[in-house]
């Protein structure tokens, strides 16, 4: 199967507290949106935290890097959709007030397993 | 040859400006493509590049190949409807080529245009200065740089 045929799911956990894991599910979601693939990420447990406004903007995986922020940003300009987990929402005492305007909805978990078994490849970060 | 802010536009070229892309008429319904003088020194140093299969068909707008710097990633998009007739190996081993040699080895992929595709966009290098210039602004992109060995 060539890429731009694949539907890609990203699914994050990983939050800031571990930011060295926080730029590369975007820029693989980037790469494969880039591709023409139907790219989407999922943020779970302490993933929404980078889909809640003020995180990201001070967020680097590796002192002196880019900004996590910039990661989101340029696979949204890529068309990578980019959803969180209500209960994940909930975890975090976060309403959909918080999160930045990269972020395109709030999904349950019948939505990410439907969405996982139709992918071509799931990630997981 | 036409150039903007030190970004070189070989004359003999035609481009597609909004994709940042050059194309070579080969002469006999044949294109080579590759990355502009621009694209390469807004990507930085390459580290990967990666074309489609040789015979896919590829719409307009859409993937030809990925380019890869490390913590940028971007596409070279098509110009106009058409199938993939080759890629350039030499840059998949070694895409610094992209920044050193971006109009002579550094070539992606040669390409025959789909029928009735629309090369309406394509411009020559005089036609094409204006609409860099533009884009350079609208990227806040000061000038073009040059590595150390850079042939054009």
């Amino acid at each position: 199967m060539d890429a731009d045929e694949a539907k890609v799911t990203v699914f994050v956990t990983s939050g800031p507290e571990t930011p060295q894991r926080c730029a590369t599910p975007f820029y693989m979601a980037n790469m494969a949106a880039v591709m023409d693939g139907e790219a989407e990420m999922i943020f779970q447990i302490d993933g929404v935290l980078l889909m809640k406004t003020g995180v990201a903007e001070g967020l680097v995986a590796k002192e002196g890097g880019k900004r996590i922020l910039d990661f989101i940003r340029e696979a949204k300009e890529a068309g990578v959709e980019m959803k969180v987990c209500s209960a994940a929402m909930q975890l975090h005492d976060m309403t959909e007030e918080d999160l930045i305007e990269e972020c395109d909805g709030v999904v349950g978990a019948a939505y990410m397993v439907d969405r996982g078994l139709d992918s071509h490849l799931v990630l997981y970060y | 040859m036409a150039e903007v802010n030190q970004c070189l536009l070989p004359d003999e070229l035609l481009y597609h400006v909004d994709y940042n892309v050059w194309l070579r008429d080969n002469g006999d319904g044949t294109y080579d493509l590759g990355m502009t003088d621009i694209a390469q020194s807004m990507a930085g140093s390459l580290l990967h590049c990666r074309a489609k299969k040789v015979g896919k068909a590829v719409k307009e707008g859409k993937s030809l190949a990925t380019v890869e710097s490390g913590k940028w990633v971007g596409p070279l998009k098509s110009p106009f409807a058409c199938e993939i007739l080759a890629s350039n190996e030499a840059v998949e081993v070694d895409a610094a080529l992209l920044n050193r040699s971006p109009y002579k080895q550094g070539w992606i992929v040669k390409v025959r245009p789909a029928e009735g595709a629309d090369l309406s966009a394509l411009v020559d290098a005089a036609a094409a200065v204006d609409g860099f210039a533009a884009y350079m602004a609208a990227n806040e992109f000061k000038g073009c740089i040059h590595c150390e060995g850079f042939e054009g």
